[in-house]
């Protein structure tokens, strides 16, 4: 254990560099997925057929296995940012876009009557009434993308993507000599502790974004 | 003016609402939910429209606000056709409750009030102040202004539902079973509350219910609705009652419908019975003389502030040492002087020695009521009815046929 603290510390500028390229890449994926998940959560939600098929495949692109999918994208989007972000968006948009389905179909269809009957128009309702009420729904899908994206981001070393999978990476192809663990464990702390920041700020978002009225 | 009076002068009011040959056919239905509907709706008046489930009430009322639009008909708002304008702005001009009342759990009550006015880009103090005139309208203390729905219980936020549809000040409101979801208790003072609300604002209403005798209560005027929005009958709560054009509305209108007319007459409106009062700081003996002078054997006593105390009889009375606030039985069956008859009946059935006492809304003193008292005013009523009953059955129906008419049936 002392050893890996004394990695640690001789490494920490190296390790934290890995962090922010694996923050960012992960984060700049993020964005994506809410805008798409959430805008496609709101064309399709209404109707039954196009929000299965939405979901049929979004949920299919879960279970491409990561490495075969990077591996995929190589000669498409060559190295780096482009094939990590792109697959990320993909394993990213299953919970945002179900639980934007599920948080906009729960709201009381007496509330959304009463605000047409008052005179919203359709854009007022989705963005006064709608998005707001299904908003606790939406972020709790948000955090279980985090987590997902955050671990997979890992993977993307393999296409010379950003991110603490390059230790991880390297530690796993010289298995047997000294530094080998030390960088594998710097790698899978770096990415939990990387994981429980961003969860704590989404939780933090969801309470400050979310109105008294809906907060239990 | 007498109730009758009034409710006859709305004859000559100006039609606030027309519908013209309305029909509505859902697609992939068979029947029309509504089929050939015409109806005018006089400006200040509560029609209500009342019908067994399915028989397109609702959607006739949706069909005012066009949240249902109609497959064919014209509909009328204060003259102008409005069939075919913006559907957004023509609701903007007609508050909507409903049984659900659905306010916007995420907004304060005050923003929930203010939907409409804000649409209508009011200037800011200008809602403020419409916020603050409605909470003490519908009486609600101006503290709840930033609360949340969930804060409030359903009365509140029944009466809320009822302040936001008005927020704007609009002349039509459409009120969808909106006392449907509470407690009987809280219905009947919501009701009463919303009829004393209405003396002020006068708004031309449009309510359904599926309850002939919240009909009756609530309703200037009825439409009794049969199988897809048919006017069974279209007339004031008396006339129904008194004179159901059709079996239909016999039978909907149930059994007991004398008895339901009493709802009809308020305790205002008939003589209180003489009855001996005296004060709580009286002595012994002007109780005593009180009660000998009325012959009547009992003498309610009131406090400094005109409120019934206690009943006391001579028994009570007979040893000066028994305080008069404790002697005696306490006063209760009391009941407002807007209350009506059929409520009062109620109390008395129920009461000690069949009275009931009249306070007005401060809880002051104001008279009994027996069975006495009761008994003249529904003698006043039975004329009419043996009239009724002595005219040939022909004659009965053709001149329903034409009330009908006049009601507006499209026929």
């Amino acid at each position: 254990m002392g050893g890996f603290l004394e990695y640690l510390s001789l490494n920490w500028d190296h390790v934290v560099e890995l962090a922010i390229g694996h923050a960012i890449v992960v984060a700049i994926s993020l964005a994506l997925d809410i805008v798409i998940g959430v805008s496609l959560g709101v064309l399709v939600f209404r109707r039954e057929r196009a929000a299965n098929v939405a979901l049929a495949i979004t949920s299919t692109f879960l279970t491409i296995p990561s490495f075969a999918l990077f591996g995929l994208f190589i000669p498409i989007f060559g190295l780096g940012y482009p094939p990590t972000v792109v697959a990320l968006v993909l394993y990213g948009l299953l919970p945002i876009l179900r639980n934007t389905v599920a948080g906009l179909r729960s709201v009381d269809p007496a509330i959304a009557e009463s605000a047409q009957g008052m005179g919203m128009n359709a854009r007022q309702r989705l963005l006064r009434i709608e998005l707001p009420l299904a908003w606790p729904v939406i972020i709790a899908g948000v955090r279980v993308s985090t987590m997902l994206l955050m671990g997979i981001a890992a993977i993307a070393a393999i296409v010379g993507g950003p991110g603490l999978g390059e230790d991880i990476f390297s530690g796993l192809a010289r298995v047997g000599s000294v530094v080998a663990l030390d960088l594998v464990l710097g790698g899978i702390l770096g990415i939990v502790v990387l994981a429980l920041l961003f969860d704590t700020f989404f939780n933090v978002l969801g309470k400050l974004t979310t109105s008294r009225g809906i907060r239990d | 003016m007498t109730e009758e009076a009034i409710r006859d002068d709305k004859h000559t009011a100006e039609t606030m609402i027309r519908l013209e040959n309305l029909s509505k056919v859902f697609p992939a239905q068979d029947e029309p939910a509504v089929e050939d509907l015409s109806m005018d709706i006089y400006e200040g008046e509560i029609v209500v429209l009342v019908g067994p489930s399915g028989c397109g009430k609702t959607t006739t009322m949706k069909m005012i606000n066009r949240l249902i639009e109609p497959s064919s008909g014209r509909i009328f708002l204060e003259g102008e056709d409005v069939t075919k304008v913006n559907s957004d702005n023509l609701r903007r001009r007609i508050g909507y409750v409903i049984q659900q009342i659905g306010l916007f759990p995420h907004m304060t009550i005050a923003d929930n009030i203010a939907t409409v006015p804000r649409m209508l880009g009011w200037e800011k103090q200008r809602t403020s102040d419409r916020i603050d005139e409605l909470l003490e309208t519908v009486g609600i203390d101006l503290s709840y202004r930033d609360r949340y729905p969930k804060e409030l219980s359903g009365g509140q936020r029944q009466r809320i539902g009822v302040a936001r549809a008005m927020a704007a000040d609009p002349p039509v409101l459409l009120m969808d079973e909106p006392f449907g979801a509470i407690d009987p208790i809280t219905r009947d003072r919501l009701q009463d509350e919303f009829l004393r609300l209405q003396q002020e604002i006068k708004k031309t209403i449009v309510f359904v219910t599926h309850d002939i005798d919240e009909a009756v209560k609530m309703g200037d005027r009825i439409a009794i609705l049969q199988q897809r929005s048919k006017i069974a009958q279209y007339d004031t709560p008396e006339k129904i009652l008194t004179d159901p054009a059709n079996e239909f509305v016999q039978d909907f209108i149930g059994s007991g419908p004398s008895i339901k007319r009493l709802s009809l007459s308020r305790v205002s409106d008939i003589e209180t019975a003489d009855w001996p009062v005296a004060r709580l700081t009286d002595s012994h003996d002007e109780v005593r003389d009180k009660m000998q002078r009325s012959g009547k054997g009992y003498v309610l006593l009131l406090d400094d502030q005109d409120r019934p105390r206690r009943w006391v009889g001579a028994e009570d009375v007979e040893h000066d040492d028994a305080s008069l606030a404790e002697t005696g039985r306490p006063a209760v069956a009391i009941v407002e002087a807007n209350a009506n008859l059929y409520n009062t009946l109620d109390t008395m059935i129920t009461s000690y020695k069949g009275s009931a006492i009249v306070v007005d809304d401060e809880d002051r003193y104001q008279g009994v009521v027996d069975f006495a008292t009761v008994l003249e005013a529904i003698d006043t009523m039975r004329p009419r009815e043996q009239d009724r009953h002595m005219s040939p059955p022909e004659q009965r129906y053709s001149g329903t046929d034409q009330d009908l008419q006049t009601g507006g049936d499209g026929r």
